[in-house]
C-alpha cells in the first residue's frame, strides 16, 4: 500500500494536475486576500481589540468561496478520475490489480494519495498567499493560529473539504464506465450544491460551521468541537460512507 | 450603416430627454375620493376639511391624507387620480379586533400608497443571535431609536434581546458565574452605543417583556420607530425598559470613578409597529416592571379592514350660474360633495344632485338630475335661514362654529358651509364640516371619545427606500446626561484566560460523542464488509 | 522527489505571478467611515488619510491602534474639524476610533498602498530558496545520469 501510494504521488499526470490546482488556488487565494477589506467593530480596552483583531485575521485565512471551490473541485475530480479510472481505461490496471493485494486496498491507497495531493495543493498555497500578504505581522498571525485556535480548525477544514471531494469523486469513478464519464459525473455532483444553492451540503455547510464556530465560541477547544459538530453529518459521516461504498464497489466490480 | 447610426442616435436622444410629468393637463378634471367608514366617524382630509363618514369629494388630482381619529387611529395616504374614484374603505372596529394583546393603550393603522414599510430582511452570513456565552456583554446590532430617548439593542441570545436606554444603569444578563452584568449605557443615535461595566448601582432600570407576534410571520417590526434589518421580524421577544416614574440622583461606580445620573425619565410606554408593504400598524403598549406583554397583529384582517380601491368613472358637465355671481356652490348627492364658486362647471358622475349656493345671507337650492350630456343650472339667490340643532356628549364640551364658540341647542344660521369643532378636556377633539341648505332643519349629534392615557410621542417611521444605508447620521444625541460620560469605553467581554470553566456546557458535548461513535461504527462496518468479502 | 519538485516549481510560479496581481489590486484606495470605532484589515502597508468634521467646539480624540505592536500609532485631541495622516507600516488589522461625547464621523482613506519591505523579503526569500533548491535537485539528478 505504501509503495502504491508512493507510486501514485510520483506519477507525472497526477503531479501536473497537482501543480494546476496549486498555482490556480494560490493565485485565487492571493487575489482574494488583496481585495480583502474586512472591517470589524469591538469596544473595550486594547487587549480586547488585539484579540478581536487576531480573530478577524484568522477568519480571513483563505477558504473556499465559489471561485476557489470550482478550482478545488475540478482538481480533486481530475486527480481521482485519473488515478482510479484512467489506468483501468488504459489497461495498465490489469497489472496493478493482479498484484497479490486486495482490490479495495489498491483503491484506498489511490484515494489516500489523492487526498494527500489535494490537501497539499490547497493548504500550501493558502498559507503561501497568506504569508505573501500578511507576512509582516508575525505576532498577530501566531496569536490567531495558536492563541485563537485557528490552526487546528483550519487544518480540519481542509481535511474535511478534501475528504468530501475525494470521496464523491471516488464513488463516481467506481460507478462510471470510463475516465471521461467519471470526470464529468464527479464535477457535476460536486458542483450541484453550489448551483442549487443547497446550504445543507458541502461546501456551504463546512464553511458555515467553521465561521459559526469561530465567531460564536471563545475557547479554541470549543471552537474545534463546535466546528466538527456543525459539519459532522455532511462533512464527515457522508464522505466516509461514500468512500466506504466506493471501496466495497471496487471489490464487486471487475477490473477493466 | 449610416442610417443605423442615425436611428441609434435618435433612440439614445429619446432616452436622454427627461420624461415630462403631466400635472397641469388634468387640472380641470377632478378625481373623486370616497371614504367609506361606519357612520358616526369623522374623516379628516388634511388640507381639505373634516367630514362625517361616509363621504365623497371631488378633488384636484394629487396626494391626500385621510385621518380617522379615535382610540383606533387610521391614517390613509392615497393619491387621487383624475376621472377615477378612489374608494377608501375603513372599519376601525375590525382594525381594533385585528390587534390583540395586553397593555395596548392605543392603535394606529397606517396605509400609505407611496411607501413601503417592509424592510428587506438581511440574511447575514452569521447568526445575529449566536453570541459568545460566558462573560458579560453580548452582540450589539445597530438600531436607530432616537425618540423618546435614544435606545439600542443588545443581544444575549434568541430570546434574550434587550433594548438598552441611553444614560441609564442596566442589568443585562448574568455572567457564567451567575453574577449580574451591570452596565452604564451610552447611546449615540446613528453612532452606536457603549456599555461600561459598573458596580454598586443604586438603581437599575426594570425590565418588561414584550412578545410580538403577527399573522403571517416574518413581518417587519419597528420598536419605537427603530428597526434592525437582521433581527426585527415577527415573531420576536424583547426585554424593554419599564420605568414607571422619574428617578433622581442615581449613582454607580464605574471604571473611572463614580457616575451620577441626575434623572432617569419615566418610560412606561413603547410603540410597537408591525409593517407589511403599504401597511403599518402601531400599537402603544404601556409596560410595568417585570410583566410580560403580548402584541399580536393579524395583518390579514388589517388588510381587509382597510382597503383602497380605484374605479374609473364617467363624468358629465354640470354648469352652474347664479345671480348674483361669485357665490359658493356645493353640489352633493348625500355622499359626494364638490365645491366651487359660480360661475362654475362641475364634472360629475351621472346621478341626482342637490345644488346649494350661498353668498352672505343669500342662498338658493335646487335639485337636478344629471344625465345624458350634462345639465345647466341657474340659481337666483334669495335671503333664507337654516336651523342647526346640536347635541354633544359630554355635555360640558365646547362647540366652535367656524372658530367661534356657540351654545349648544338650536341655532339659526344663514345657509352655507360650516366647520364644527367639538372639544372637551380628556376627550379627542372632533371637527367636521356641515352644509346647511336654505330652510333646512338639521340636527347633529356629536359624541366624543375619551383620550387614551398616552399622548402621541411623535415617533415617525420612515418607509424604506430602495437601498437605505443601515447607518444614518442623526444630529441630535438627545442626551441629557452628556456631562457624565467618561471618555473611555469599557466592555467586559471577559478575556479568554480569566474564566476557568468552558462555557459550553457538558450536555453540549454528549451528542458530539455520539456522533463520533457513529463515525467509528460506520468505519468499522465498512472495514468488516471489506474483510468478510471474497 | 517529483512531488517536491512540483511543489517548488509551483511556489516559484506563484511568487512570480503575485506581483502583477497585486499591482492591479493595490491601485484602488480603501475608504471607510468611522463612527465610534472600526477595525480594518488592510492587505498592504500604506498611508491612511483621516478627516473628520464636527461642529465648532466639539472636542474629541482620534485614535489609531496597531494591534501588532499593541500601541496607538496616532492619538490626537481635536476640536472642530481634523485632518491627519498616519503611516500604516504593515498589512493587517488597524483599529480606528473616536472618543467623543457627541457623534463625530471620520472618513478614512488609505492610499499609497504597496507591500511592506518585510513582505517583499519573504516573497523574494521563499521564491529564491525554492528556485535554488529546485536547481540543486535538478543538478544532482543530472549528475546521477
Amino acid at each position: 500500500m505504501k509503495i502504491q501510494m508512493k507510486w501514485e504521488l510520483e506519477d507525472p499526470y497526477n503531479l501536473i494536475v497537482f501543480m494546476f490546482g496549486f498555482i490556480m488556488l494560490g493565485i485565487t487565494f492571493f487575489s482574494g486576500l488583496t481585495r480583502n477589506d474586512v472591517v470589524f467593530m469591538v469596544s473595550g480596552p486594547d487587549e480586547i481589540i488585539v484579540s478581536e483583531s487576531a480573530k478577524t485575521l484568522g477568519l480571513t485565512l483563505p477558504r473556499l468561496g465559489t471561485e476557489e471551490y470550482t478550482i478545488f473541485a475540478l482538481t480533486g475530480a481530475l486527480l481521482v478520475s485519473l488515478m482510479m479510472r484512467y489506468d483501468r481505461d488504459t489497461r495498465v490496471a490489469k497489472s496493478v490489480y493482479s498484484l497479490p493485494v486486495r482490490n479495495y486496498s489498491v483503491v484506498l491507497s489511490k484515494a489516500l494519495s489523492a487526498m494527500v495531493l489535494l490537501f497539499l495543493a490547497s493548504l500550501l498555497p493558502a498559507f503561501l498567499a497568506f504569508v505573501y500578504i500578511h507576512g509582516d505581522i508575525p505576532d498577530l498571525i501566531g496569536r490567531a493560529l495558536f492563541g485563537e485556535g485557528f490552526l487546528a480548525g483550519y487544518l480540519i477544514y481542509w481535511a474535511m473539504m478534501v475528504l468530501y471531494v475525494v470521496s464523491v469523486s471516488a464513488l463516481v469513478a467506481m460507478l462510471s464506465p470510463n475516465t471521461f464519464a467519471s470526470l464529468l459525473g464527479s464535477i457535476t455532483l460536486l458542483y450541484a450544491p453550489l448551483v442549487l444553492k443547497l446550504r445543507s451540503l458541502p461546501p456551504a455547510v463546512i464553511n458555515e460551521a467553521f465561521f459559526k464556530a469561530y465567531t460564536t465560541q471563545f475557547y479554541p477547544a470549543d471552537r474545534v468541537v463546535t466546528f466538527l459538530d456543525g459539519s459532522f453529518y455532511t462533512g464527515l459521516l457522508l464522505p466516509v460512507v461514500m468512500l466506504g461504498v466506493a471501496l466495497i464497489l471496487s471489490e464487486w466490480r471487475d477490473v477493466s | 450603416m449610416r442610417w443605423n447610426a442615425l436611428l441609434f442616435a435618435f433612440l439614445v436622444a429619446g432616452l436622454l430627454i427627461p420624461p415630462e410629468y403631466s400635472s397641469g393637463e388634468a387640472m380641470g378634471e377632478p378625481g373623486y375620493l370616497f371614504v367609506e367608514a361606519p357612520s358616526g366617524l369623522v374623516a379628516d382630509i388634511v388640507g381639505v376639511g373634516s367630514y362625517a363618514t361616509p363621504v365623497g369629494l371631488a378633488l384636484p388630482p394629487g396626494n391626500y391624507t385621510v385621518r380617522i381619529t379615535g382610540n383606533v387611529t387610521v391614517i390613509v395616504q392615497v393619491s387621487v387620480v383624475a376621472e377615477t374614484s378612489t374608494i377608501v374603505r375603513v372599519d376601525p372596529n375590525a382594525v381594533r379586533d385585528a390587534v390583540s394583546g395586553d397593555g395596548i393603550v392605543s392603535i394606529k393603522a397606517i396605509f400609505n400608497e407611496s411607501a413601503n414599510y417592509s424592510q428587506e430582511k438581511l440574511h447575514p452570513p452569521f447568526d445575529p443571535f449566536a453570541v459568545p456565552s460566558g462573560g458579560c456583554g453580548g452582540a450589539s446590532v445597530y438600531i436607530n431609536i432616537s425618540k423618546p430617548y435614544p435606545m439600542d439593542v443588545e443581544i444575549l441570545g434568541r430570546n434574550r434581546v434587550y433594548i438598552t436606554l441611553n444614560g441609564t444603569f442596566m442589568h443585562i444578563g448574568d455572567d457564567s458565574d451567575g453574577n449580574p452584568c451591570m452596565f452604564y449605557v451610552g447611546i449615540f443615535p446613528g453612532g452606536g452605543s457603549r456599555l461600561e461595566s459598573i458596580r454598586n448601582v443604586t438603581y437599575t432600570v426594570p425590565w418588561a417583556r414584550l412578545e410580538i407576534n403577527s399573522t403571517p410571520d416574518d413581518l417587519t417590526i419597528y420598536l419605537n420607530g427603530g428597526h434592525n434589518r437582521y433581527i426585527f421580524y415577527t415573531p420576536m421577544d424583547f426585554y424593554v425598559p419599564a420605568i414607571p416614574h422619574d428617578v433622581y440622583n442615581v449613582t454607580a461606580v464605574g471604571y473611572y470613578g463614580t457616575i451620577r445620573i441626575p434623572v432617569i425619565h419615566r418610560l412606561d410606554t413603547h410603540t410597537v409597529g408591525i409593517a407589511d408593504g403599504h401597511y403599518l400598524v402601531e400599537s402603544v403598549v404601556k409596560v410595568a416592571p417585570n410583566e410580560t406583554y403580548h402584541v399580536n397583529v393579524n395583518m390579514e384582517k388589517i388588510k381587509s379592514a382597510l382597503t383602497v380601491e380605484r374605479k374609473a368613472v364617467e363624468t358629465v358637465p354640470l354648469e352652474v350660474r347664479s345671480e348674483p355671481s361669485n357665490a359658493s356652490v356645493v353640489v352633493t348627492d348625500g355622499v359626494l360633495r364638490a365645491f366651487a364658486n359660480t360661475p362654475a362647471t362641475f364634472l360629475l358622475p351621472r346621478g341626482n344632485y342637490t345644488i346649494i349656493a350661498f353668498k352672505n345671507n343669500l342662498s338658493a337650492q335646487k335639485s337636478v338630475v344629471l344625465g345624458g350630456e350634462g345639465a345647466k343650472v341657474f340659481l337666483r339667490l334669495i335671503p333664507a335661514n337654516a336651523t342647526l340643532s346640536l347635541a354633544v356628549q359630554p355635555e360640558n364640551a365646547t362647540v366652535l362654529l367656524n372658530g367661534e364658540e356657540v351654545e349648544v341647542g338650536n341655532l339659526t344660521l344663514s345657509p352655507g358651509r360650516y366647520n364644527l369643532t367639538v372639544k372637551a378636556p380628556g376627550y379627542i377633539t372632533k371637527s367636521l364640516e356641515v352644509i346647511l341648505a336654505p330652510n333646512e332643519f338639521k340636527s347633529i349629534e356629536v359624541s366624543l371619545e375619551r383620550k387614551s392615557v398616552v399622548e402621541d410621542k411623535g415617533i415617525a417611521i420612515s418607509p424604506s427606500q430602495s437601498k437605505t444605508d443601515d447607518i444614518k447620521l442623526e444630529e441630535t444625541p438627545g442626551n441629557e446626561q452628556k456631562g457624565v460620560f467618561n471618555d473611555t469605553q469599557t466592555f467586559t467581554t471577559s478575556p479568554t484566560e480569566n474564566i476557568p470553566n468552558s462555557p459550553s456546557p457538558k450536555e453540549d458535548s454528549r451528542p458530539f460523542v455520539i456522533k463520533i461513535s457513529l463515525l467509528m461504527v460506520t468505519i468499522g462496518a465498512i472495514y468488516i464488509a471489506l474483510r468478510t468479502r471474497r | 522527489m517529483r512531488l517536491l519538485k512540483a511543489i517548488l516549481l509551483s511556489t516559484i510560479l506563484i511568487t512570480i505571478l503575485v506581483f502583477p496581481i497585486e499591482k492591479n489590486a493595490l491601485t484602488q484606495p480603501i475608504s471607510g467611515v468611522v463612527l465610534v470605532g472600526r477595525g480594518m484589515i488592510v492587505p498592504s502597508s500604506g498611508v491612511a488619510l483621516l478627516s473628520s468634521n464636527a461642529e465648532d467646539g466639539t472636542e474629541y480624540t482620534v485614535r489609531v491602534f496597531d494591534p501588532e505592536i499593541g500601541e496607538a500609532i496616532l492619538e490626537r485631541n481635536a476640536t472642530g474639524s481634523f485632518r491627519g495622516r498616519v503611516m500604516l507600516k504593515h498589512s493587517g488589522p488597524y483599529y480606528f476610533s473616536i472618543r467623543t461625547m457627541t457623534p463625530v464621523t471620520m472618513a478614512v482613506r488609505i492610499i499609497n498602498r504597496y507591500p511592506s519591505v518585510t513582505v517583499l523579503n519573504i516573497r523574494y526569500g521563499l521564491g529564491g530558496v525554492s528556485a535554488l533548491l529546485l536547481a540543486a535537485i535538478l543538478l544532482m539528478e543530472g549528475r546521477k545520469k
